[in-house]
């Protein structure tokens, strides 16, 4: 679905140094690293918002450089780590922005349009607040009215920038059950950048390790987020074992005294 | 001021004949197009006003502005509004055939307005003493009152003649005219109040000063040494400020009515002989010179 | 159809439809005629509804009205065009107001706080000063004004994490403050006669400049048509201009065209009216309370809504203190400072 080759770029000091990877389609893609590890530049090169210094990205077999910004939007769904909406939009006209690289530059939705917004709706179970401006809902609410956006481009990919970072952990689960729906039932392949390890873990078939621009790992969770690995990309210390409910890696934070301890013990 | 129906009460056209029209020339060289008998007058300045009533065409006066309080009578004209913005329309209501303004008085913006819609527009640009009376004249002429206009200025003109007469082989102290306070403004060699100080006798501290109405600052005054100074009523706060002029400590800082000062009409003359008198009083003391009308 | 079906029409849905556009614009409309007629009859001197009527029928048709000169010549002359002028003022100033606060994704924003009026007025007067004797001199270089200062404005409030509302309506007020000593230098180093019509001007003033009805008018055409053209485009790019982007949005080529055409509108209505505050502040916002966000009614709404604003400011600065003038900015900014104020405390 989509390959990612050699790409490189720098804003003052390079950010992504040759970086490569690849995403099969269907799959729920986890992108991890610390901060300022290059995710963000990685997902805006992805797309479109920055043009790569080299390297290139494939989409649906079609290079990304040469697509127009109307013929990408209508192939890829993002979905921003926080919108502050000023203006009092309803939930309804937020999604059916989704809908702009399919229409004309002027005039109106069409019925399909609509149709589409209100099936995005649905699977984000916004479409109760349909009437409702974006302004007056909830963290959590806005942010599956701005998911409800991108679906409603009908994506084949869809790129999630820290998509549960400012909710709470019941709507963490909720929201990634929700793409994970997507990508079985619906065949989307997601791109998913997050610092919940444990939730990257869980949902994800696949994830890529960054650290300070360079790609560490790429592969299912289980071979990625091993201990070396996360302790070197994110330089403190965890617990990596098995969760007893899915057999996935479950990571288990640890603070310095304790981390001396541990190693104390179990390295002799 | 509510609206007035001027259309119902007044009569229609058809009565008022257009009068043959001739070709004047204003003072600003303007060619302007006039009835040769104006009957609806628009005075735009307080001093065109004066001039119209000293000439005793009070009743051919249809509007003033609101700024327009001598004689008595012009208050009982229809207001058109202040000079800044009088109001075009209430012109037109009014029936204007003539609209006589004073570059002493700015309304750029409805004049532009009034020469659009084809009503005839007089300016009047007296700069001098001589001036008020050659504008007086030329005003006369416009209206078709020449031999009234002459005798008025004749008249002035006597009265001049008298106050120079007086001053004429007196020494000339010098003084400080103010104008406005916020700032402090004066008037330059080119405005007919520097000539008004000449020839009562007197030199002006700003007389040299290129532009109408300088602007001065405290200091300057100071270090000009005015020995007299004259300000419009109200300014005393300023007065203390000036306090180490010759003038303040010789207690010659006296009040005028800025009306006979500031309007370029025939009560100029006033204006004239009161200055005159402050400035000289021993020459004016004898009487013989009206310093009250 | 009734009134309340009427108004279940124009309020806010879920999502705007083009017959609710077309029901709402064209209910302005009539809105906009009947305010104007009121309007032109209105005035110091009076003159019969139905005389007005028939002399705006006359002016239209150029058939000849059977009334008297003097009230033809108040009417079709003197106060048909200054509110046709009102409405296209308003109208600009409106759509302007409309324009910035979608590119900035800021509700405050407005010609007038962000300085871009006085951009225009610096401009307006330079040509004055300058090169008086070309007409439409004043409009070019009132555009060119307000062009250079939003830019300017834009680049200062622009800080490490994007424009906050804060640093940009700051940015304007420094700007602003600036732009405005300059023209008052200029001004006091004007000539006598001319500083009072200058700074009558700078206030708010619609009596003047009747001759450059048409070419303003065509200009203010031209304007809020390039931003109606990119409505929808805004409509995204005011949630987000790098999420517009990926939804297909040309968001730099939309940007250019909007902030073009936004600094046109501004400086055709100052050109012809001087500074005249608030408008495109509080009418988008009306229209928005009303109607809803969407630019592809906002923006046209507030054109009409705009005209009507401004026709009726007008109408009460001339005649209130008849036949004197009150200036239209004084009348403008006492209805928008409090309704400024108010959405300040609202958006916090």
């Amino acid at each position: 679905m989509l390959e990612a080759r050699n790409l490189k770029f720098s804003y003052t000091k390079p950010v992504l140094k040759d970086v490569s990877f690849s995403v099969g389609s269907g799959e729920l893609f986890a992108v991890l690293g610390p901060n300022g590890s290059g995710k963000s530049t990685l997902i805006k090169i992805i797309v479109g918002m920055l043009k790569p210094e080299s390297g290139t990205v494939v989409v649906d077999g079609r290079n990304a450089a040469s697509m127009s910004r109307r013929e990408t939007a209508r192939v890829i769904g993002y979905v921003a780590q926080e919108s502050t909406v000023r203006f009092p939009l309803t939930a309804m006209e937020l999604v059916l922005q989704g809908r702009f690289a399919q229409g004309r530059l002027i005039g109106f939705e069409s019925e399909r349009d609509v149709s589409e917004a209100e099936w995005a709706m649905r699977v984000t179970e916004t479409i109760e607040f349909a009437a409702r401006p974006v302004t007056e809902l909830s963290g959590g609410e806005r942010q599956r009215v701005m998911l409800a956006r991108a679906l409603a481009v009908r994506p084949r990919l869809l790129v999630l920038d820290e998509p549960v970072a400012n909710l709470d952990i019941t709507h963490q689960v909720k929201m990634l059950e929700l793409i994970q729906r997507l990508t079985i039932k619906e065949g989307m392949t997601a791109i998913v950048v997050t610092h919940e390890l444990n939730l990257a873990a869980e949902f994800a078939m696949s994830a890529l390790l960054l650290k300070n621009g360079d790609a560490i790992a790429c592969g299912a969770p289980r071979e990625v987020m091993t201990r070396s690995a996360l302790r070197a990309v994110f330089d403190t210390d965890l617990l990596v074992d098995d969760s007893p409910v899915s057999g996935a890696p479950r990571v288990t934070l640890i603070g310095r005294q304790r981390s001396e301890e541990l190693n104390s013990r179990i390295e002799p | 001021m509510g609206t007035l129906t001027v259309f119902a009460s007044s009569c229609s056209s058809k009565n008022a004949s257009p009068a043959a029209a001739r070709t004047v020339t204003d003072e600003l060289g303007r060619k302007v197009q006039v009835p040769a008998q104006p009957q609806r007058i628009v005075s735009l300045a307080p001093s065109v006003t004066e001039i119209l009533f000293a000439l005793g065409a009070g009743d051919r006066i249809a509007g003033v502005t609101s700024y327009c309080d001598y004689p008595p009578e012009a208050r009982q004209k229809a207001a058109v509004g202040d000079t800044l913005k009088p109001s075009v329309e209430k012109m037109v209501a009014l029936k204007a055939d003539l609209v006589i303004i004073s570059t002493a008085s700015q309304v750029e913006a409805s004049f532009q307005r009034l020469v659009e819609l084809g009503i005839p527009v007089y300016v009047s640009n007296p700069r001098s003493i001589a001036g008020v009376l050659e504008s007086i004249d030329k005003i006369g002429e416009l209206i078709d009152v020449r031999d009234r206009a002459h005798q008025l200025t004749d008249e002035l003109r006597g009265r001049i003649a008298t106050v120079e007469a007086r001053v004429a082989e007196t020494t000339r102290p010098s003084v400080f005219v103010i104008l406005g306070t916020e700032p402090l403004i004066t008037a330059g060699a080119g405005s007919f109040i520097n000539d008004l100080i000449n020839r009562a006798g007197a030199r002006s501290i700003s007389g040299e000063d290129k532009g109408d109405y300088p602007q001065y600052s405290i200091e300057t005054v100071v270090a000009k040494q005015p020995e007299i100074i004259f300000v419009q009523a109200g300014g005393d706060e300023l007065t203390q400020r000036l306090r180490q002029t010759p003038a303040a400590r010789a207690n010659r800082v006296y009040h005028v009515d800025d009306d006979l000062l500031l309007r370029p009409g025939p009560r100029i003359v006033d204006g004239l002989e009161r200055i005159a008198a402050k400035i000289h009083p021993a020459l004016f003391e004898a009487g013989g010179v009206r310093t009250e009308r | 159809m009734s009134v309340k079906a009427l108004t279940d029409q124009i309020l806010m849905r879920e999502r705007l439809t083009a017959q609710r556009l077309a029901t709402t614009l064209a209910a302005l409309a009539i809105l906009l005629i009947a305010v104007g007629v009121f309007s032109v009859a209105l005035g110091s001197e009076h003159v019969g509804l139905t005389n007005v009527i028939r002399i705006i029928a006359a002016e239209i048709t150029g058939g000849a009205a059977e009334v008297s000169r003097e009230q033809r010549i108040i009417i079709a002359d003197i106060r048909l065009p200054r509110v046709l002028m009102a409405i296209v003022v308003g109208a600009a100033l409106a759509v302007a107001g409309s324009a910035y606060q979608a590119l900035l994704r800021n509700p405050l924003a407005d010609p007038g706080i962000l300085g871009i009026s006085s951009g225009a007025a610096l401009g307006a007067i330079s040509a004055t000063i300058f090169v008086e004797s070309i007409a439409i001199s004043r409009p070019v270089a009132a555009f060119a004004g307000a062009v250079i200062t939003i830019a300017v404005v834009y680049a200062l409030g622009q800080g490490r994490q994007g424009s906050g509302t804060e640093r940009l309506i700051l940015a304007g007020v420094i700007i602003n403050a600036l732009l405005s000593s300059i023209v008052i230098f200029l001004v006091t180093s004007a000539s006598g006669a001319r500083q009072r019509n200058v700074l009558s001007w700078l206030i708010g003033d619609l009596s003047g400049e009747s001759r450059l009805l048409l070419p303003v008018a065509l200009f203010v055409l031209i304007g809020i048509g390039a931003v109606y053209l990119n409505a929808r485009s805004l409509n995204l790019m005011m949630i987000g201009e790098q999420e517009a982007l990926t939804l297909g949005v040309e968001a730099r080529r939309v940007k250019v065209a909007v902030y073009l055409a936004a600094s046109l509108l501004t400086g055709a209505a100052v050109a012809v009216s001087g500074a005249i505050g608030f408008v495109g502040l509080i009418i988008p916002h009306a229209v928005r309370l009303v109607g809803g966000s969407d630019n592809r009614l906002v923006v046209p709404a507030s054109a009409l809504v705009g005209g009507i604003f401004l026709m009726l400011a007008d109408t009460i600065a001339r005649t209130v203190v008849a036949p004197r003038e009150l200036n239209l900015g004084v009348i403008t900014s006492l209805v928008g400072a409090p309704v400024f104020v108010y959405l300040l405390r609202r958006t916090n």
